[in-house]
């Protein structure tokens, strides 16, 4: 009995002394976090990706639609030409070879001071594989950027000490990054493109995790959560499709795949609207995409038209100026 | 899950283990740590596990059969006074058929999935000198991981067993944890059965003694790997993989700053394997003992990957030297060579086996047998030369073992280490070859002198790697002077000990080579 007695006080011990450990090594990973952590939102403190962070630097709740993806969303898009002609803002959020837990972060942040109408998920990286470990990481980045930034450590400031990060860098692309000339696309390719040869692909579990994840802080926002796959000759099947309906159905969650629709419809012609053979847009192509995208979402959601309001003049000018 | 070096292992597979680990009663544990085991197994490595669970039934059967055996003798010496030594000698027999058995199945699975590919273009190269055109080509099934490490453990346990140095284990989850557990399955180290099957088994409780001890060890061992082993893979990548581009004096540097790599990167993932062992009570045996600050190359293999060359001393050099032809021309020799030049020639038949053993358990290819027969060479010239240096020395008056004719064996030792890493490490037979040719006749500094040096890894990335090198040597160096750091450390007071800890983790955290700008690199040798 009297041994019971002593163990318990001991036991009491142990776990006090485990969490004052585990809480001093969580504020070590605090404080070194907001020491490594970028104070811009651009590279000139070191920020990985700045064009994924442009969205931050927007004023509050200007933004009508949101994009997530990878390479093919920021090759396939034109938010100046939409704003134009449609009057809409619409602010792409990608990565090169972005994966899905990327997007979730990507989206968190935008959706700070963002309460766009609709958050357009681009279905490339929903097929992007990615391991348990590269979320959790992802995860924890997030939570202790020093877990990102760590490597900031040879370009320390003064100012890396004294200030908190502030979001002063305006993305005058609204986050595109369209380059390259014209190349065409192999024939055989182009032939073979959305043929229906019976195969369904996989979307992993990790995948349709973080996609439901996607769709739920969309939802907890306002927000309404639209997948679309950007038309690409290489990147995407019929394959792809299926699962990607399949799945949109099962989740309820609305489904654009602009591959199925025939290229002459939207503008295309792969001969020379792509920079690499049919897997990205080129300047005309995201142009030409981008018309043809902005006239579906008018005709389904409504979107408003904000021409003529004092409050997005920067958009027009940074129109003007890019034409 | 791919290694101990992820995220998931550290904070979702290891606590979980750890909580079930206690939460179930003392009696279970050991089927906690054989679950985690192969599911730890499947995560790196898939149905392939399936192969390590045929090695382990076939270890189980064969080893409880030799123990059949060696009941039914015993009982038989017992009833009869006359024809002892038949009885005995029958049993001997049996028991090597089974040995032989066991032994031949272990290795036809290891071979099988490893080295087919690999004998087979030496056939069909072998065939080709005679004129003969034939084509021999395996399909590659791929071996679960840990296939080399735990196969030298199952063999080490049935001779044991053959022997009758230990008895059979009846249970058959003690065997399978033995052969499986988590922490030695990438990389060894490689145990005996009597080191650790017991102790895993029991299931002691965990002590906040033993976390500590696990956490510091598992915590230097993350500090040798993403400190010092995967930066230095910045530089090792590009000078092994485009050696044509960088003269001698750059593909130097490559040779020291992989054998660096490798030994932070080995060493590195032992700590973190002794650590997890010690969680739950199991005491690994070491695997490096500070090899740079060996005299002879010879002595280098003592200190280096020590379970392996133990492993090749017990089951290979002694029973090959002290069989009945070897020990017959070791007597042949005598008379003919003397005493002192007699045995040492005979010696270099065990002494041959063990590194085409040791060069081929490395791997599947031209370089680790060039590796193997280099060390060989080395080793057996080196009996030779040894006692007639030692003469000299005495002759001259020369202390050996102090002052400048120290540090001369040292660092020839260490030249020969780097030669042979360079071919280790290099991409077959013909470029270790090519970059050891540009090293002799290609040999400059102006790369180090114009800065070239710098576009192959950062001067802020040498100038860490360098540093905590050189922690790494102060490390080392007072432990070869009997200095216990890690024991000075667990004994300090709680606030001390946790803060050192803490402070080791932290400094991983922020200088660690991971993440943007670095590759992650898994364990070197789990590929083996």
């Amino acid at each position: 009995m009297s041994e019971t007695n002593n163990k318990r006080p001991s036991r009491l011990r142990g776990i006090c002394a485990a969490l004052a450990v585990v809480a001093v090594l969580l504020l070590a990973l605090v404080v070194t976090s907001m020491i490594v952590e970028p104070k811009t939102n651009d590279s000139e403190y070191g920020l990985f990706d700045p064009a994924t962070s442009g969205i931050r630097a927007e004023p509050a709740d200007t933004i009508d639609v949101v994009v997530v993806g990878d390479s093919i969303a920021l090759n396939g898009l034109a938010p100046l030409q939409t704003w134009h002609e449609n009057g809409f803002t619409l602010f792409v959020c990608s990565t090169v070879a972005g994966k899905l837990p990327d997007g979730y972060t990507m989206l968190t942040r935008a959706l700070e001071r963002q309460h766009p109408k609709l958050v357009l998920i681009e279905a490339h990286p929903i097929f992007s594989e990615f391991t348990w470990d590269y979320a959790l990481m992802s995860e924890a980045q997030t939570v202790f950027p020093v877990l990102r930034y760590h490597s900031r450590w040879r370009n320390l400031k003064a100012e890396d000490f004294t200030t908190r990060p502030q979001m002063t860098w305006h993305d005058e692309r609204k986050g595109i990054r369209v380059e390259g000339e014209g190349v065409a696309v192999d024939q055989e390719a182009l032939d073979n493109y959305m043929d229906d040869t019976g195969e369904v692909q996989t979307i992993l579990p990790q995948n349709s995790l973080y996609l439901q994840r996607m769709v739920s802080l969309c939802e907890s926002v306002g927000a309404t959560p639209v997948i679309i796959s950007v038309p690409s000759v290489v990147g995407w099947s019929k394959a792809h499709h299926e699962a990607m309906s399949a799945w949109a159905n099962e989740h309820n969650v609305a489904f654009y795949d602009f591959n199925l629709v025939s290229p002459e419809e939207i503008g295309i012609d792969w001969s020379e609207d792509s920079k690499d053979g049919g897997e990205h847009f080129n300047v005309i192509g995201a142009s030409k995409f981008s018309r043809y995208l902005a006239k579906v979402l008018k005709r389904d959601f409504d979107l408003p038209d904000h021409r003529g309001d004092k409050a997005y003049a920067e958009w027009e000018e940074l129109y003007q100026s890019a034409d | 899950m791919t290694s101990y070096f992820t995220l998931i292992f550290l904070v979702v597979f290891l606590p979980l283990v750890l909580l079930a680990y206690a939460a179930v009663p003392k009696r279970l544990r050991g089927y906690v740590l054989l679950c985690a085991s192969y599911f730890f197994a499947w995560c790196i490595s898939g149905p392939r596990i399936t192969f390590m669970l045929i090695s382990t039934l076939c270890v189980y059967g064969i080893a409880r059969a030799m123990d059949a055996r060696i009941q039914k003798r015993d009982a038989q010496l017992a009833q009869v006074k006359k024809g002892k030594r038949e009885i005995k000698a029958s049993c001997k027999h049996q028991l090597n058929q089974l040995l032989v058995a066991g032994v031949m199945v272990n290795l036809g699975i290891l071979i099988a999935l490893n080295y087919l590919g690999f004998f087979g273009e030496l056939a069909t190269a072998a065939l080709g000198l005679l004129g003969i055109h034939a084509h021999f080509e395996f399909p590659r099934i791929g071996a679960p991981i840990g296939i080399s490490f735990y196969t030298l453990m199952a063999i080490s346990y049935l001779v044991d067993v053959s022997r009758e140095t230990i008895k059979a284990d009846h249970h058959f989850g003690r065997l399978a944890l033995f052969l499986s557990f988590f922490p030695h399955i990438m990389e060894g180290p490689i145990a005996r059965y009597t080191q650790t099957a017991t102790a895993l088994w029991e299931g002691r409780d965990l002590s906040a003694q033993n976390s500590y001890r696990g956490m510091l060890r598992m915590a230097i061992g993350f500090a040798k790997k993403l400190l010092v082993a995967d930066r230095l893979n910045l530089y090792v990548k590009t000078i092994f993989t485009d050696y044509a581009s960088y003269d001698g004096g750059l593909i130097a540097l490559g040779a020291v700053l992989y054998t660096l790599q490798l030994y932070c990167d080995f060493s590195g993932c032992m700590d973190v394997a002794i650590g997890l062992g010690q969680f739950f009570g199991a005491e690994y045996p070491e695997n490096f003992r500070q090899p740079f600050f060996s005299r002879t190359t010879s002595e280098f293999w003592q200190r280096w990957h020590i379970t392996l060359g133990q492993w090749f001393k017990d089951y290979v050099y002694y029973p090959v030297s002290l069989s009945k032809p070897v020990k017959r021309l070791t007597t042949k020799a005598r008379k003919r060579f003397g005493n002192r030049y007699g045995p040492l020639l005979v010696s270099g038949i065990a002494l041959f086996c063990v590194w085409l053993g040791n060069g081929l358990w490395h791997g599947a290819g031209s370089q680790y047998l060039f590796f193997g027969m280099y060390y060989f060479v080395l080793i057996w010239l080196g009996g030779f030369i040894e006692p007639n240096a030692r003469a000299w020395a005495a002759d001259h008056g020369i202390d050996r073992e102090r002052g400048a004719y120290r540090v001369f064996r040292t660092v020839r030792t260490l030249m020969a280490v780097f030669v042979g890493e360079l071919f280790f490490r290099a991409e077959g037979l013909e470029a270790g070859l090519a970059m050891f040719g540009k090293m002799l006749s290609n040999f400059s500094l102006a790369s180090f002198a114009d800065g070239t040096v710098f576009t192959l890894m950062s001067k802020a990335d040498f100038a860490v790697a360098l540093f905590f090198v050189a922690v790494v040597f102060i490390y080392d160096t007072a432990y070869e002077r009997g200095f216990d750091v890690r024991k000075m450390i667990e004994e300090k007071g709680f606030v001390l000990r946790w803060a050192i800890w803490i402070a080791i983790v932290m400094t991983v955290v922020i200088f660690g080579a991971y993440g943007f700008g670095y590759v992650a690199v898994d364990p070197m040798y789990a590929q083996y």
